[in-house]
């Protein structure tokens, strides 16, 4: 019996880590050439791995575990391999062991044999780091049962990108509010702009950065870097996770190319056919939850920015919204932000004004 | 044909806004249901994709004026 083929976890442009989707076979099971084997998840993409050499498939790898890249996660034998004999908690002597509640579940569960485990109390981080799911310093849950689930690349990047500026920064939000003039609507039938500000706020957000370059910054080691370009990024989350969608150099682009480029940017979202292009080097976010009903909220802003504008619902009653602008006080101040947004309501009311003569 | 298109694109409209006694016509345009905003548009167009294995470039999408023309486009690209 022979290893015939290792597969390895690609290398990711982005990621040093990826995570296991799904397993498509069990071990043991024979694969042909080409069959589909393992997905991958890193922070942009989905990864498919298929095998160019037939045999028995052994994984080293489960479902939901955080993988380096770069590492064998299967191999091919040329015949059948003996498993790693696993024991039932039946047949464990628990004579000087004992296992904790939430641990003899998951041994049960899966199968696990913990003979291995030299210590006499068990807990469930002893088990998942024997089985290298968890490693040594790291802790789970173990007093009160939990369902782990594992944390997607793009939320880890997302989360590492929030805490950057958030944790070490000065973070304060101001609010206004907007007149809702009502909307121009136009024939189209699939108008995707038609019951939206957002085009608009983009336009005049873009254009008014120009005046107030600190919003269109970011801080590090005690020096405030200015953006040549603006570009506006419009943060997605559907039905595919949170992605920043990217309309560059924006400044330059009418009301008409923006709201088309937005409504490319929510169809390709939508089809999951973002480009890595099109959703990195964003200078500044917009995040609208106005479809959500949302009165006021207060944005994070993004690592290597220094400003985010949050964009509430309409109150009908009212005829009026919101906009929160989060910012970097170590780049700008009070002030500012404050009489940006003074004329961005003022820019947006005359825009809708003059779009509707 | 073109009956048939409507219907299956009646059924693809109850499911994006959740209402399965909505009714469409070729004559219904967005204004004629409250729910269709810009959201539930791309919805919309991505299930009709779905469904009949086309795709809608940007050009065809904005000439659309009403249900229609969305079936007429619907059928020239299946047929």
């Amino acid at each position: 019996m022979a290893i015939v083929h290792e597969i390895i976890s690609p290398k990711s442009n982005a990621d040093k880590a990826m995570l296991v989707r799904k397993l498509y076979f069990s071990n043991n099971d024979y694969v042909r050439k080409g069959d589909e084997l393992v997905d991958l998840e890193t922070s942009k993409t989905a990864i498919i791995l298929d095998t160019q050499i037939e045999g028995y498939i052994e994984y080293k790898i489960g479902e939901g575990d955080s993988i380096s890249v770069g590492v064998v996660v299967i191999c091919i034998h040329d015949e059948k391999f003996e498993e790693v004999i696993v024991k039932n908690l039946g047949d464990i002597s628990l004579d000087d062991k004992i296992i904790s509640h939430v641990a003899q579940r998951y041994i049960k569960k899966n199968s696990i044999d913990v003979l291995g485990i030299n210590k006499n109390f068990i807990t469930l981080s002893d088990v998942r780091k024997n089985l290298g799911i968890i490693q040594e310093g790291e802790t789970v849950e173990d007093l009160i049962e939990t369902v782990r689930h594992p944390i997607g690349l793009a939320k880890k990047v997302e989360i590492e990108a929030l805490l950057n500026v958030q944790s070490g920064s000065l973070i304060s939000t101001i609010s206004i509010d907007v007149n809702a003039i009502e909307l121009n609507k136009n024939n189209s039938l699939f108008s995707s702009t038609n019951d939206s500000y957002l085009p608009i706020i983009i336009h005049e957000v873009s254009k008014l950065l120009r005046k107030y370059p600190a919003l269109n910054s970011f801080y590090q080691n005690n020096h405030i870097y200015e953006y040549i370009d603006i570009n506006i990024g419009v943060a997605l989350d559907i039905d595919d996770g949170l992605k920043v969608y990217n309309i560059r150099e924006c400044d330059d682009k009418d009301l008409d190319e923006i709201k088309d480029l937005l409504a490319r940017g929510v169809y390709s979202y939508l089809r999951k056919e973002l480009t890595i292009k099109e959703i990195t080097e964003t200078t500044f976010t917009i995040t609208d939850l106005s479809q959500y009903g949302v009165s006021n909220f207060i944005p994070l802003v993004n690592s290597h920015q220094s400003a985010i504008l949050g964009v509430s619902a309409v109150d009908k009653a009212l005829k009026r919204f919101s906009l929160s602008l989060s910012f970097d006080h170590r780049v700008t101040e009070g002030k500012s932000v404050s009489m940006f947004l003074s004329d961005l309501a003022k820019n947006i009311e005359q825009c809708v004004i003059n779009n509707k003569i | 044909m073109p009956d048939q298109i409507l219907k299956e694109v009646r059924d693809i409209f109850a499911s994006v806004f959740q209402d399965e006694d909505i009714m469409i016509s070729g004559n219904t345009t967005s204004q004629d249901i409250e729910d269709w905003d810009s959201l539930n548009n791309m919805h919309l167009i991505i299930a009709i994709e779905k469904k009949y294995n086309i795709r809608f470039a940007f050009g065809e999408m904005a000439s659309l004026v009403n249900v229609g023309s969305l079936i007429g486009l619907i059928e020239q690209k299946i047929s």
